[in-house]
């Protein structure tokens, strides 16, 4: 039996439930927008064993030969907003679920310990350089004149969340909002002129995707996809990279410059990849279902 | 009781020793003491001090530490005591903008005592800054994996303790930087440095119940150093002290 937990209206989940469907693996979604639905029991003796109770469902999670787990932030569900009662008890079950996840036995995409990379993008950076990638110039600054020492350097800068919250990238134009007050630390990078290129790695399969925009965050605006054909170092590379990041499936941002050089942005390490496939396969999503039901 | 702190015979080889610590940890100021070159760094100090971290790495980046800009080369050592970021430490951002400051800060401090190239004590770990990765449950399941009994728990995410954890005949195992420091019961010592080189981590405090049968059953651990603990404190000032010699 196959573990789904996330939005059943989610695209990325959705796809993969269907392609598990077509292979007639036996698979369960547990809805992860009724959390205040779900209660998990944990027993330590006289081995570590886990209830989960969801409606009329009673399942053991030590039953489950894999899972694929994409859960959202609760805090963001409208109807347990005004429930602290129901936050706290969310937070349990999300805390369960990772202590399952970490410990078990099954094949688990992704391990919460796994995705921890993500929750610091310049640590993250330090595992994409040791892997062969290009990194952008950054700095973490509150200073003024670092600040602009380094736009003068390099021209065009953007700035992003040092961590995986309000990750959304623009471009710093004008510093002067900074000269005034004093800020707490923010992360500066340079802006790498180049091509877009999307990377999917699954198990070690590799899905590449050239990304057209005119936008600096290419989510946050209008795009066209097209197929990609990676290189072979570069796609060994990806499956290296995210070896090292302990997961079994990420979403790679990197830029190709005119120049042939090989920056990498981030990896996301649960990505929502029904964005970027456009195959009539599913490809992906039949990638992720073949390694669950393996 | 007061303590004799082992004082550093000798720091002139010592440029700066940074104790990361939360604002509220009057402990912190107990081993400043002990190491007389150290200085205690928090997240104001992070937010207020001018500072560059560089991604190129350490070399050209810089902070500021008693109103002093410090090439970041030249700290010698980092004593981390700050087991996460909490939205308090940061009260001086305003309070709706405290949570995604918190989640930033440890993403900074993150890649701080990841880059920095001198010794660390509490490095980055699974557990260390990132919250509830490691929570009770999980050294639970690593205690089950390594063999070491548990005391019986069961807990359930609406109704959270269904059976309490004792609150006597507890025996504390102190583990640091390869070796046990505290006590002298060995199976206890045994379990506590399995649990200890398995999780990776510098230091771990490790409880456990005395049962009846003089049987040790694992109640909880704890990772971030407790310097009120005199062997502890005086561990990590041995360690400072041999980092010196070298």
């Amino acid at each position: 039996m196959i573990l789904l937990w996330g939005l059943k209206q989610d695209e990325t989940m959705n796809s993969v439930l269907t392609c598990l469907e077509k292979i007639d693996a036996q698979s369960i979604l547990l809805d992860h927008s009724k959390i205040d639905q779900t209660e998990i029991t944990y027993c330590n003796h006289p081995s570590p064993s886990y209830e989960l109770r969801f409606g009329q469902k009673k399942l053991n999670l030590n039953d489950f030969k894999s899972a694929y787990l994409r859960p959202y932030n609760y805090n963001h569900y409208d109807h347990l907003k005004e429930n602290p009662e129901a936050i706290k008890r969310a937070a349990n079950v999300h805390h369960w679920m990772a202590s399952w996840a970490e410990s078990s036995d099954a094949l688990i995409i992704n391990r919460s310990s796994s995705e921890c990379s993500n929750q610091s993008k310049m640590y993250q950076a330090l595992i994409i350089s040791a892997a062969g990638f290009k990194i952008p110039d950054s700095l973490i600054t509150n200073d003024y004149p670092e600040m602009t020492a380094f736009k003068k350097r390099h021209q065009k800068i953007i700035y992003k969340s040092m961590s995986s919250v309000r990750s959304i990238v623009k471009e710093l134009e004008n510093l002067s909002a900074f000269a005034s007050v004093d800020v707490g630390p923010v992360l500066l990078q340079e802006y790498v002129h180049g091509k877009n290129i999307r990377v999917h790695v699954v198990g070690k399969k590799v899905f590449a995707t050239l990304i057209e925009s005119d936008q600096v965050d290419y989510r946050y605006g209008l795009s066209k996809i097209f197929p990609f054909e990676l290189p072979m170092d570069i796609a060994d590379r990806c499956i290296q990279l995210t070896e090292r990041l302990q997961l079994i499936i990420s979403g790679i941002d990197l830029i190709l410059t005119a120049t042939g050089e090989w920056f990498c942005l981030e990896v996301n390490p649960n990505p929502g990849f029904s964005f970027y496939d456009f195959s009539e396969a599913n490809e992906i999503a039949y990638a992720l279902a073949l390694l669950l039901a393996k | 009781m007061q303590l004799k702190l082992p004082q550093l015979k000798s720091c002139e080889n010592f440029n700066m020793i940074l104790i990361l610590a939360s604002i509220v940890d009057k402990n912190a100021q107990r081993l400043a003491e002990a190491c007389n070159s150290a200085r205690i760094y928090t997240c104001k100090d992070l937010a207020i001090g001018k500072l560059a971290l560089r991604g190129s790495g350490p070399d050209h980046s810089s902070i500021t530490v008693d109103e002093q800009r410090i090439p970041v080369k030249e700290i010698d050592c980092i004593v981390n005591l700050l087991p996460y970021v909490l939205q308090d430490e940061l009260y001086f951002f305003p309070p709706e903008e405290r949570g995604y400051q918190a989640e930033e800060f440890a993403a900074m401090i993150n890649y701080f005592i990841s880059f920095i190239k001198c010794p660390v004590v509490n490095r980055l770990s699974l557990i260390s800054l990132s919250g509830m990765s490691f929570n009770a449950i999980h050294w639970y399941n690593l205690a089950s994996k390594l063999c070491i009994p548990v005391y019986p728990v069961e807990l359930d995410t609406h109704y959270e303790l269904l059976s309490n954890t004792p609150k006597e005949k507890l025996v504390d195992i102190i583990y640091f930087n390869g070796k046990i420091i505290s006590h002298n019961r060995s199976i206890g010592n045994e379990y506590t440095f399995k649990l200890a080189t398995r999780a990776r981590v510098d230091y771990l405090k490790a409880s456990y119940y005395q049962a009846e049968s003089d049987q040790l059953q694992f109640v909880r651990a704890r990772t971030s150093p407790d310097i009120n603990d005199n062997d502890t404190l005086e561990a990590i000032v041995e360690y400072i002290h041999s980092i010196d010699k070298k």
